[in-house]
């Protein structure tokens, strides 16, 4: 349990209360003031540092350097060079780690059978910086939808993961995401994800389950399937 | 009756909703509910009939985090304003809150990326105007007050015009605005970066807080941690009784975000900053 550090020396709490200075005072102290548009390229610098692991690598060896494409005046480049470079690492460090903890809640059942997808997201996020995105779906749902696909090509693709993985993954993120914004998401699978998913909730990782090629229609609460000849693997959001 | 927007009154100390807690607030008794709930009104967009009910039996504070209102003017700005204010209005359908709050922080950048949590801005005379516009024009399109909260700051970038708290006493002459102020980002930050945390509290404009939030935070190692994920700690407590005949506050918010207790525990703690408020207040009388 922490608390207030404070010696008996220092100066009561009232007399510390802040009084602003005069406006005409405040003019003067502002006078060189960077413009907007510098506030708005120093912004995307300063995210574009925060969430992209090879621009920040790049920034911390040379600052001015890397930041020549955002045509930075030379103050806003000194407050973007001038921040702690440590704690800037930790930061951006810190946001990874809290997308990483909202995917990881978003696909409960999907880490049982590939708990590497936790790692796998991480390297990916660090080269796929999120855009804003607009709708109603939780962080994590949100960033599991997206990574969905080329998730799923990963897990597909290494002979280390369960053949059925990518399946798994792919409809438990959309079925979640369609709940709650209720659009309509289809999935092309190579197994019966949907029976995979009851059993991985009652405990029981399947092992070998036989191939069944079909295409889930999720909407809302409801998962259509049906068989399909043959396709290529593929989620559209 | 439950107070709503035209109330500035001290209404209580609450918590901030979560879903796991609902069946139980739902089901309280009155003696046993907390003053006023906190809801993130972006958690209800899809499905804004469960804020109605908590509405029926709870004074709200609305409390957004996705609004990004340090982001400097343009077109993305633009949108993401006008998307969010425009489901919010839609949710003051369903329940009207007692104010909104937002952070008075980065959280996208001009060009749409999105950091996914909240930076410190780069506190410079035309931003504060820019952040002082939007302020204005949220208060119009929403219709309720609008108080902004102070982040735990992971360092202060350097060459602005403004120090966080002085930029906080413009937007606040500015606008019209209240302070959400988070005592325990105060303890955070002063453990991180190496201030006193009574001398930072009494810079900032103490006459316009409405609001403090009381939180938890991993404080073993180096570097503190706002993880929301443990009990409020005492040097928080002081920090809210340090604002006894300064700050008009409206309410007082518990949150949690990770290793939930019991809701009675956690009422526990709420209790215990109504208590600290009320002792306070008396005191100052």
């Amino acid at each position: 349990m922490f608390r207030l550090r404070r010696s008996g020396t220092k100066p009561t709490f009232d007399s510390l209360i802040f009084k602003p200075l005069p406006i005409d005072q405040r003019q003067e102290v502002m006078s060189d003031s960077p413009s907007i548009a510098a506030q708005r390229n120093f912004q995307n610098a300063f995210v574009r540092i925060a969430v992209d692991r090879s621009l920040r690598e790049a920034f911390l060896a040379d600052p001015e350097d890397s930041l020549a494409p955002f045509e930075l005046p030379e103050r806003a480049l000194r407050a973007l060079a001038d921040i702690p470079h440590d704690a800037f690492s930790r930061y951006a460090e810190s946001l990874l780690t809290k997308r990483a903890r909202e995917f990881r809640s978003a696909i409960p059942l999907s880490l049982s059978v590939a708990p590497s997808l936790v790692d796998r997201y991480r390297r990916w996020l660090a080269e796929h910086p999120a855009p804003k995105q607009m709708d109603v779906l939780p962080p994590g749902l949100r960033e599991a939808l997206r990574a969905a696909g080329p998730l799923a090509r990963e897990l597909r693709e290494d002979p280390g993961e369960a053949a059925y993985a990518a399946d798994v993954m792919a409809l438990e993120v959309i079925s979640a995401a369609s709940r709650i914004d209720r659009e309509q998401r289809i999935l092309k699978a190579r197994f019966r994800a949907d029976l995979l998913l009851r059993s991985i909730r009652r405990g029981r990782l399947p092992v070998d389950p036989a191939p069944y090629e079909c295409e889930f229609r999720v909407l809302g609460q409801t998962v259509d399937v049906r068989p399909t000849p043959s396709f290529e693997h593929e989620v559209e959001p | 009756m439950i107070p709503n927007a035209s109330s500035r009154a001290f209404v209580g100390a609450g918590i901030g909703y979560r879903r796991l807690y609902r069946r139980d607030l739902l089901s309280a008794q009155p003696d046993a509910r907390p003053a006023v709930l906190e809801v993130v009104p972006g958690h209800f967009f899809s499905d804004p009939e469960r804020l109605a009910e908590l509405a029926e039996l709870y004074p709200l504070v609305f409390h957004e985090v996705a609004c990004s209102v340090g982001t400097a003017e343009g077109s993305m700005t633009s949108a993401i304003d006008r998307q969010v204010l425009g489901r919010v209005r839609s949710l003051m359908e369903h329940a009207r809150p007692l104010f909104f709050t937002e952070h008075l922080a980065l959280t996208t950048s001009p060009q749409g990326l999105d950091l996914g949590h909240l930076a410190p801005l780069w506190y410079t005379r035309d931003l504060l105007r820019q952040v002082s516009s939007r302020v204005r024009r949220w208060q119009d399109e929403l219709g309720v007050d609008v108080a902004l909260e102070t982040i735990t700051a992971p360092f202060t970038i350097p060459e602005a015009d403004f120090s966080e708290t002085e930029f906080f006493h413009r937007l606040v002459e500015a606008t019209g605005c209240g302070l959400l102020l988070d005592v325990t980002n105060q303890v955070i930050n002063a453990h991180n970066l190496g201030f006193d945390p009574l001398e930072r509290l009494a810079a900032y404009p103490l006459h316009a807080v409405w609001q403090v939030h009381l939180a938890g935070g991993q404080t073993t190692g180096e570097h503190w941690v706002d993880s929301h994920d443990a009990p409020v700690p005492d040097a928080a407590f002081e920090l809210l009784a340090a604002l006894r005949g300064k700050s008009p506050l409206r309410t007082v918010i518990v949150e949690r975000d990770g290793n939930f207790p019991p809701l009675a525990e956690l009422l526990s703690e709420v209790e215990r900053a109504h208590a600290v408020w009320n002792e306070s207040s008396s005191d100052d009388a």
